[in-house]
């Protein structure tokens, strides 16, 4: 009977055991993306200038060729892809496109930057930018990147990134220094023959 | 004597000495050719010189088999701004400092520079459905990808005036940009200009080392080409020295084994020798001390005095070592009066040449003027007693050729007099078929290369015609910017009508204090208590706050000046637009497509304002040059008749002393004239130059002092040739102008020398063999 109850007892003990040894590294080993990645997002925007939050839904795409591609579905088509060196940008409203080239002046290539690394699960480049902390619970862990250079006047640039146990991300948010805030409800999406044809069309669209 | 000659070696090698040490010495072409006559062109000049433009390198990168690699280029712009004398590198075409710039500059300006025409904007700005518009459009702005800087922005612009402006600019652009994604192209500014040879050499030899060694590391199969003015002045620099060098030695050796074979003594040698160098020396020396500096053209076109100079020793010797010792000084005293008409007409020739107001024939004029001076001193006072206990020679030059041409044209003189008449009057006739050249740029061929290389690189980026602007001028920054403002009026004129496709000018960057004041006070006016109202709601339609964005309030009202925004990175796109000099500023406001005569028409009136065409500055200054060429040919014509008139008091005396020389120049125009040969001013340079020198064997001729005709010519005949063979060296230059040169004066002194004896009648015709 003892013997029962022990094995029994480490048979409870043993999940907690293994979800104690969920680190910053397992979970983005895990994020690292052996293939490409689709992942269904909806995002809450709460910006100062506004009076209400705005709620749009799309998809991101990412590819082991280094393609970053946000794809927004509703209110309205708005397209974000991220290209080797080159950002584009295309709005069906107004048929406008746009491209230019990442550079650090680039306000948006921080934004783009990190997202970029979090997707890919490139916790080098991270490290460099922000000091991330780590934290888990039995059934959820979180992390947070605070940038390591900021203005003094305003609060630093903040991303906390949570997902469940053993899972990858499927929430984050993005807090602006003027505290703008972005939210993304995640979901990764099955990948099919399809994802490829769609991300085509994407890059079509965008390069015009 | 014994004192004089010592003196004389022993002072030269310090005259050499002084000579090396004290040259500065300038190559570019503009400074030798370029005669602004307006104080305008006479600082774009300088501008083009020494300004902006003469710092910048175009280089572009990349290959048409694949697109240009980003990392690649970065790399690159990173370490090339490590050279040693760069100033800066940018990618053209780059924007975002640009935008950075405007974000952080404009924004406090926005109720400044929002228009030009601020009456009729404002009441389409301030429209209840514009305002809805804007509202909109501002939403969008704040959810697009530039959202942080338009946040940035509207806390002190809210209505994006600042924006707006630069949108329209963007899609001036949109069509002008030719986006070419196989290569990148970076601008390399540096510190010093283009014309500071050493400098730009070691800029541009590292440029191709880091591009190579970085090539490698990235597996790359870009390719390099480099454009700008500091290009096109260090190849003209390598080949003008290389020209120099190369002809100095030639020449050097080629006379010198002439003077060798016609005189057979190493004595006689080296003493004209040291004549020579101390007649280049002296030249050199004095050029310098009146213009500061030799222009590389000057020694080039300077060694063909050597040329010249060497006549008078010639003449000396030839004369001098036939008589007996004790003779000698006397002989030379003879003919010595022959010897300076040839060289006071000589020296009328560069006279000339010195009056037609191009920067570089003056000091041509003044190094050969002092050349010949000199050179006369030395042999009536120095060269007689260097000869002194030399031995007597029944003849110097056994040119046994010379004695049957001479004999055969006294014997047919008649004959071959009509036969030469016959041809003139057929060359005369041919001349009317003479083409002249219309282009100032045929005459360097030898930048053909670089200059297709830059059309290349050009064709890459955008489609501005740079050799075709309006130039607006005035004495201080705020009348340019005004002047410029009442220019853009016209110009939009004139795209409306189809006569222009666009324009850039200062605007939307700058405008001037008093449109600025104006722009300002006006804004203030339109915000009624109605128009924040009617904002407000359309902020509120949109989601927008009206709290922060609500208030149009765009106090306090500061002007944006030119001097401030030329130490921002936006100064590097502008400033080659504006040129600021202590007494006057030039604006420059770039043209695309456009009808060139109606511009220029438009502005004909305007003393401040000019449609300016470098190509049509260019032929207009071909034209003028070759107006002036002609002009310097007769006057220089005219005052070496007048001085033979003078001196023989016999018009037909002159006119067969003059013949030789003009007879051999409209031959020459003849047969280019029936090969289709474009001249050139330089071209009747060159004729000036044989006019000079042909008619110096007229007088020998006509005066034949030595009482012997075939000594006479024998002398002569060793003058062609030393001259002859000085220019023709001139042949080998990788520069056309000098080639020009040669041509011209080669053939031109061959046929004055052979048309003499058929000409002149010599009273005593002793034909000695």
């Amino acid at each position: 009977m003892t013997k029962l109850i022990n094995f029994l007892l480490f048979l409870l003990i043993l999940p907690s055991l293994g979800f104690a040894n969920e680190s910053l590294e397992t979970v983005f080993a895990r994020m690292k993306p052996k293939q490409a990645i689709a992942i269904a997002y909806q995002e809450k925007r709460s910006m100062g200038l506004f009076t209400e939050d705005m709620v749009s839904q799309g998809y991101f795409y990412s590819t082991p060729e280094n393609i970053l591609l946000k794809s927004q579905q509703t209110p309205s088509i708005e397209i974000m892809g991220v290209v080797g060196n080159q950002l584009y940008y295309y709005n069906k409203n107004d048929n406008q496109r746009y491209q230019t080239q990442m550079s650090d002046d680039l306000p948006i290539s921080l934004h783009i930057n990190t997202f970029k690394s979090l997707i890919n699960g490139d916790l080098i480049a991270l490290k460099k930018q922000y000091s991330l902390e780590f934290s888990n619970t039995d059934n959820q862990w979180t992390i947070t990147l605070t940038a390591k250079d900021y203005d003094e006047e305003e609060q630093p640039f903040k991303v906390i990134m949570q997902g469940l146990a053993k899972q990858a991300a499927n929430y984050l948010l993005i807090i602006d220094p003027d505290n703008d805030r972005s939210e993304f409800t995640l979901k990764p999406q099955k990948i099919n023959d399809s994802t490829e044809k769609i991300i085509n069309q994407l890059l079509k669209l965008l390069k015009g | 004597m014994q004192k004089l000659k010592s003196s004389f070696f022993l002072l030269l090698p310090f005259l050499i000495a002084i000579t090396f040490l004290s040259i500065n010495f300038k190559t570019d072409l503009s400074t030798f050719f370029i005669a602004g006559e307006t104080a305008e062109e006479i600082l774009l000049a300088s501008e083009i010189q020494s300004g902006t433009l003469s710092k910048r390198y175009i280089l572009s990168i990349g290959s048409p088999e694949s697109l240009a690699d980003t990392r690649f280029i970065n790399t690159l712009t990173t370490i090339f701004k490590n050279i040693k004398g760069v100033n800066d590198v940018w990618l053209a075409g780059e924007t975002q400092s640009t935008i950075k710039t405007i974000s952080s500059l404009y924004k406090h300006h926005a109720a400044q520079l929002y228009s030009r025409d601020p009456q009729t904007d404002l009441a389409v700005i301030f429209k209840p459905e514009n305002l809805q518009k804007r509202a909109e459009a501002l939403k969008a702005a704040l959810l697009s990808p530039q959202s942080d800087i338009v946040k940035q922005i509207v806390k002190y612009d809210p209505l994006l005036l600042s924006l707006t402006s630069f949108k329209n600019l963007s899609e001036q652009f949109k069509p002008s940009l030719k986006k070419d994604h196989h290569y990148q192209n970076l601008i390399l500014e540096t510190d010093k200009s283009g014309m500071e040879f050493e400098t730009h050499v070691i800029i541009q030899q590292q440029i191709q080392t880091i591009f190579n060694q970085q090539k490698e590391k990235f597996n790359s199969p870009s390719k390099l080409e480099m454009t700008g003015v500091p290009v096109f002045a260090v190849s003209t620099q390598k080949r003008m020295q290389s020209d120099i060098t190369f002809i100095s030695i030639l020449s050097s050796f080629a006379l010198t084994g002439l003077f060798f074979i016609l005189f057979r003594s190493f004595r006689v040698l080296f003493w004209v020798a040291c004549l020579l160098i101390t007649v280049v020396c002296s030249a050199v020396l004095i050029t310098q001390l009146i213009f500061g500096f030799v222009h590389g053209m000057t020694m080039a076109i300077g060694t063909t005095l050597v040329g010249i100079c060497i006549d008078y020793p010639i003449h000396a010797l030839v004369h001098g070592q036939v008589s007996p010792e004790n003779q000698r000084v006397n002989a030379i005293i003879k003919i010595f009066p022959s010897m300076l008409m040839g060289g006071v007409t000589t020296l009328i020739g560069y006279f000339a040449l010195g009056l037609s107001g191009y920067p570089g024939f003056q000091q041509v004029a003044v190094y050969a003027g002092t050349g010949i001076l000199v050179s006369l001193a030395l042999t009536r006072y120095l060269l007689p007693h260097l000869m002194i206990k030399t031995q007597q020679q029944a003849s110097c030059l056994k040119l046994n050729l010379l004695s049957v041409w001479l004999d055969f044209c006294q014997r047919w003189q008649a004959a071959l007099l009509s036969l030469l008449i016959l041809i003139s009057l057929g060359c005369f006739y041919v001349l009317g078929h003479l083409t002249w050249m219309q282009d100032l740029q045929e005459l360097t061929p030898e930048l053909n290369d670089l200059k297709v290389i830059d059309k290349r690189i050009r064709s890459r980026m955008v489609s501005m015609e740079p050799g075709r602007f309006i130039l607006v001028h005035a004495k201080n920054v705020e009348q340019v910017l005004q002047r410029g403002e009442q220019v853009y009026k016209i110009l939009d004129q004139l795209k409306t009508q189809g006569d222009l496709s666009d324009y850039f000018g200062l605007y939307p960057w700058v405008l001037s204090k008093q449109q600025q004041q104006i722009n300002s006070q006006l804004f203030d006016k339109a915000v009624t208590p109605a128009v924040i109202k009617q904002w407000q709601q359309a902020l509120k339609l949109q989601g927008l706050s009206v709290h922060h964005l609500g208030r149009l309030d765009y106090s306090p009202h500061k002007f944006l000046t030119l001097e401030k925004l030329l130490t921002t990175p936006l100064g590097r796109l502008l400033s080659n637009q504006i040129i600021i000099h202590p007494q006057q500023v030039l604006l420059i406001i770039w043209l695309s497509q456009h009808n060139s005569a109606r511009l220029d028409n438009i502005f004909s009136n305007d003393e401040n304002v000019h449609y300016f065409s470098q190509r049509d500055m260019l032929n207009k200054m071909a034209v003028d040059y070759q107006h002036r060429a002609q002009i310097m040919l007769l006057a220089g014509l005219g005052l070496i008749s007048l001085l033979l008139m003078i001196r023989y008091r016999s018009l037909v005396k002159t006119l067969q002393t003059l013949a030789p020389a003009c007879l051999s120049a409209v031959i020459i125009l003849a047969l280019w004239s029936l090969q289709g040969v474009a001249i050139s001013f330089l071209h009747l340079v060159g004729f000036l130059l044989v006019t000079a020198i042909c008619v110096d064997y007229g007088i020998f001729y006509q005066e034949n002092r030595g009482e012997n005709i075939a000594l006479t010519y024998q002398a002569m005949a060793a003058s062609m040739l030393t001259s002859a063979l000085a220019f023709g060296c001139l042949m080998i230059s990788q520069t056309k102008i000098l080639q020009i040169l040669a041509e011209v004066v080669t053939s031109g002194v061959i046929l004055g020398f052979l048309f003499c004896p058929i000409v002149i009648q010599s009273k005593s015709i002793k034909t000695k063999k």
